[in-house]
């Protein structure tokens, strides 16, 4: 072969290695962009089911209230600055006590922080004993008194047996000290003595007798104490409000499972009650945010807060799973109603709408 | 012999033409398949998932997915779950009775299965085979439960799609990649990675 002749060959071999991985080249390219585009290509295929319209929550209605039946405005509302802001009270000069995080804090009437006091674990409740002025606080599972003016006084175990049992509500009246308990989605009621060394339920359920069980599918059952000593507790699980006596006998029990304005929606409502002082019980719900009165025989007085009255991030149905999505409510003794959402650890006094108001209301609109 | 030859020539380049035709394609085919296969291996690695906390339970997850019925199932985390005689995941709102009859379900294809375990208690579970991903369940659990249901893309159908048709309209850009050894989102597991996010409902 001659050199010109390999030359030749060389110049052809290459030509065609250099056609060759062209064609490879473009193939993979193909294959890439192909498989990019897999997914669009076949997003056209149809889909067996089709949704009907119609069967599931529609939250935007359900959450409407009929503006005739709020009788509350907002006065205030101010922000804890906690995490995790989980219970509240009301002390006689308007202050507010707000559990959350590692500790509790107080606010005066106007929003201004004051003090804040921490605790071993996490802060469930508070509650502000009007005979001796001490704060109450409970932890998951201990308890904790702090004096008037400040200063851990005393703290006490929970006196209840159970891993899985935590503290979500705490009371005085008469001389003791009520805790409401969780445990594994049943509820209790403890009444102790003032320094945790003894400590019995406080009824025992009784079906026949309409004295139900406390079912807690959700960490929320709630005390409440009346002007008379009576204690009042939110049976969520039930939708039910039970009025006891401070012996545990029982008084009254209401309440239904409803989306309508009048009853507890879901499951598990109401997650918070306080007593008013004429006896009138002031409900709070989770999932549709509703603050409520009723009156001691059960049925519907006003409404205080509908579900617009909380952000945006409160409302149902916002897709943050690891929020505290409840509420708590504290009756101050000039009638307003204190409530704190737990979504955004905030404070709302709401007061009752008076007939200045209404006028002040239309002059604005007109 | 001149015509000879350009008859013999002519019948060379139609072979060779043919010859080459075909080792073209059969590179192209070469390249082709290993390009689709590299973008495969690829986007092996990691799956698409749904983040339980961005999804707002749209529906979009019933009619996106390129599977037909959805790749999108709801999941059941019993851990979280008030094993409520009253499910709102299960009943539609203020719904005539509580019991299975098709009009209180708010599931249009009855997948959730209502079991009694002992008075008040009842365990709600999911038949994969009739849901199709619509969240209904999910949006009641969530809204007025404790948000034990909620939406997962099941990777034993999901076909791991170089791009998820659903994330392309997802409202709140829930879906998004994870690593494929942990394919699933827990919420009780986000909750302990999380622990200063707040508390668990149950
Ligand atoms: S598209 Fe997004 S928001 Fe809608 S249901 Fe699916 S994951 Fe949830
Ligand atoms: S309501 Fe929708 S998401 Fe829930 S089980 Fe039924 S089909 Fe599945
Ligand atoms: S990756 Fe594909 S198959 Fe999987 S959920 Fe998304 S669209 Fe459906």
């Amino acid at each position: 072969m001659s050199g010109r002749e390999s030359k030749e060959n060389r110049r052809r071999f290459l030509l065609r290695a250099a056609g060759a991985g062209a064609l490879l080249g473009a193939g993979a390219a193909g294959g890439i962009v192909v498989h990019r585009q897999m997914p669009r290509a076949r997003a056209g295929r149809g889909v067996t089911a089709r949704l009907k319209p119609g069967r599931g929550y529609d939250l935007e209605a359900l959450a409407q209230v009929d503006p005739a039946l709020i009788g509350y405005r907002r006065d205030l509302r101010f922000s804890t600055g906690m995490k995790a802001a989980r219970g509240l009270a009301v002390t006689e000069a308007g202050e507010v006590l707000v559990a959350g995080d590692h500790g509790y804090a107080r606010f005066s009437a106007t929003g201004e922080a004051l003090l804040a006091e921490p605790i071993d674990d996490s802060a469930r409740a508070v509650w502000w004993d009007s005979e001796s002025g001490a704060v109450w606080v409970a932890g998951e599972r201990r308890v904790y008194r702090f004096a008037a003016t400040g200063g851990l006084e005393a703290q006490w175990p929970m006196p209840y047996e159970g891993a899985h049992a935590r503290i979500t509500s705490i009371a005085t009246s008469a001389g003791a000290v009520f805790l409401a308990i969780e445990e594994r989605r049943r509820g209790h009621v403890l009444r102790c003595s003032m320094d945790g060394e003894t400590a019995e339920p406080l009824f025992e359920p009784n079906p026949e007798e309409g004295v139900l069980p406390i079912l807690s599918p959700s960490p929320y059952v709630d005390l409440g104490v009346t002007s008379e000593g009576h204690i009042l507790v939110g049976n969520l699980g039930q939708c039910q409000v039970q009025l006891f006596s401070a012996t545990g006998n029982l008084l009254a029990a209401w309440g239904r499972s409803s989306f309508a304005i009048d009853g507890f929606c879901g499951c598990c409502n109401p997650v918070c009650v306080a007593a008013l002082p004429d006896g009138r019980v002031v409900t709070g719900e989770k999932g549709l945010k509703r603050v409520k009165i009723y009156r001691t025989s059960g049925e519907l007085d006003v409404v205080i807060a509908a579900p617009a009255e909380f952000s945006a991030a409160a409302q149902a149905g916002e897709p943050d799973p690891q929020k505290l999505k409840g509420l708590d409510v504290a009756v101050r003794s000039d009638g307003a109603v204190v409530v704190l959402d737990q979504t955004d650890a905030t404070v709302h006094v709401m007061l009752p709408v008076t007939e200045a108001d209404s006028e002040f209301q239309i002059v604005g609109r007109a | 012999m001149d015509k000879e030859q350009k008859n013999s020539s002519d019948r060379m380049t139609r072979r060779s033409f043919i010859r080459s035709s075909a080792r073209g394609v059969l590179l192209t085919g070469t390249g082709w398949t290993l390009g689709y296969l590299g973008g495969r291996g690829t986007a092996e690695e990691w799956v698409w998932q749904i983040d339980p906390s961005k999804c707002i339970y749209c529906e979009n997850c019933a009619t996106a997915c390129v599977l037909s019925p959805s790749a999108v199932k709801c999941v059941h985390e019993f851990e979280i779950c008030g094993y409520c005689r009253l499910c709102t995941g299960f009943f539609v709102p203020d719904s005539i009775a509580l019991d299975e009859s098709a009009e209180n379900q708010v599931c249009p294809t009855n997948a959730v299965v209502r079991k009694f375990i002992e008075d008040p208690y009842y365990q709600y579970s999911i038949n994969e085979d009739n849901c199709f991903g619509c969240g209904r369940c999910a949006l009641g659990c969530n809204a007025f439960g404790n948000g034990s249901l909620y939406l997962q893309i099941r990777h034993d159908r999901c076909v791991n799609c170089n791009q998820c048709a659903i994330a392309l309209t997802c409202p709140t850009e829930a879906i998004r990649r994870v690593p494929k050894s942990r394919p699933y989102d827990k919420k009780l597991q986000v909750q302990e990675e999380n622990p200063q996010g707040g508390e668990s409902e149950a």
